[in-house]
């Protein structure tokens, strides 16, 4: 995996209840790691949640790692969209 | 609605369980419990709960930014893209303000087919300017819900410490501007949760100076302000009997209940009294 540049946002926290979601721009398509705490039960859907996200976002070359902490659905897509919204301003200024 | 609970806009775990300790509605926050390089996610987070999170059917309204901040703007419409229709605005204090917030709110309610007055916001008023211009301000502000009293900016910006007799003015008038346009008055937060005996003499004072509600920062607050702000027992059984005495003939204009004078400001506030009951037993 190549990396287009050593930029990286993130948003949200390892605390309970919430989720660390980290973005940073790769050459190819989407790639997710997943690290959590209920990472069998429920990795699956977290990767399709986050798939969809970054489709309405209309991005995909992304590098997305997230470390689970039972966060709830609607966590992680806020945490997702914000860290992405970090990337593409982040981008804009530099 | 009496009372309404704070819950930080950036901690998931608080919201969870935030519907389920009895306040009549959630206040998420996006101002003072966020710090400035929070905002941002603050603001996904809390349009995220509002569309996808079941609050259980508890009021909501967010508390955006103040209109001073760097970021107003954006909560306001990202928030109201996401189905938000009740704010609360920070330190408000002047009809430019107001102007420009009711032409949002109105453009924003043209472009999603809503009724007039479907969007709204609850107006905070904590410097000693907003507290002196309250009337000005409510009587311009027709997408106001509620005017809110913030102590603790306005003692900030008194240069006091926070006491009852410096205290009393701004909640006098702030209330009594909030009933002259018709709309509900919330009283400020007791920030020292674990004294439960203060929280109960603050509130009283509140609610003798006329406030409708007042706003809470954690649960053990909900059960106590809501009982101080539902009319009690006694107050329940005089206000049906000053209406069940007009049931009599004779009882027009002024006349005597019991030794009391009756008439027609005493029915107003008996009429007042059962329907407060009302609006919060439903």
């Amino acid at each position: 995996m190549q990396r287009s540049s050593d930029l990286e946002t993130s948003a949200g926290s390892t605390g309970k209840s919430d989720v660390l979601v980290t973005v940073q721009r790769i050459k190819g398509d989407l790639k997710i790691e997943l690290k959590s705490t209920l990472k069998n039960l429920y990795s699956e859907s977290q990767k399709l949640i986050i798939k969809d996200t970054v489709n309405k976002l209309k991005e995909d070359h992304l590098l997305i790692s997230v470390e689970d902490n039972q966060a709830l659905d609607f966590v992680l897509k806020a945490r997702l969209k914000a860290a992405v919204s970090a990337l593409q301003r982040t981008e804009e200024s530099s | 609605m009496i009372s309404w609970l704070y819950v930080p806009g950036n901690s998931p775990g608080m919201m969870l369980n935030a519907a389920l300790y009895g306040a009549d509605g959630l206040v998420l926050d996006l101002e003072d419990s966020v710090a400035a390089e929070k905002k941002e996610e603050a603001r996904f987070l809390v349009s995220q709960a509002v569309m996808d999170y079941d609050f259980n059917s508890v009021a909501l309204a967010v508390r955006i930014n103040d209109m001073e901040s760097l970021w107003w703007e954006e909560d306001l419409n990202l928030l109201i893209d996401s189905g938000v229709r009740l704010f609360r605005i920070p330190k408000m204090e002047s009809i430019s303000q107001i102007h420009t917030l009711e032409d949002i709110l109105n453009h924003k309610e043209k472009e999603f087919r809503l009724q007039e007055g479907d969007l709204g916001y609850h107006m905070i008023l904590e410097t000693p300017r907003g507290v002196e211009e309250s009337y000005n301000l409510s009587c311009e502000a027709k997408h106001a819900k509620a005017l809110c009293f913030g102590a603790e900016d306005f003692c900030a910006s008194m240069g006091s410490q926070r006491h009852q007799d410096l205290l009393r003015y701004p909640r006098s008038r702030i209330a009594s501007s909030a009933a002259a346009v018709g709309i509900e008055s919330y009283d400020s937060i007791w920030a020292a949760f674990k004294d439960q005996d203060g929280l109960t003499e603050d509130a009283k004072i509140a609610r003798s100076l006329g406030f409708t509600g007042k706003s809470l920062i954690h649960p053990d607050q909900i059960d106590i302000v809501n009982r101080i702000f539902m009319p009690d027992k006694e107050e329940i059984e005089w206000a049906r009997n000053v209406l069940k005495s007009l049931d009599q003939p004779e009882n027009t204009g002024a006349f005597s209940l019991k030794g009391t004078m009756v008439d027609t400001p005493v029915i107003k506030r008996a009429r007042r009294i059962i329907s407060r009951l009302q609006e919060n037993t439903q």
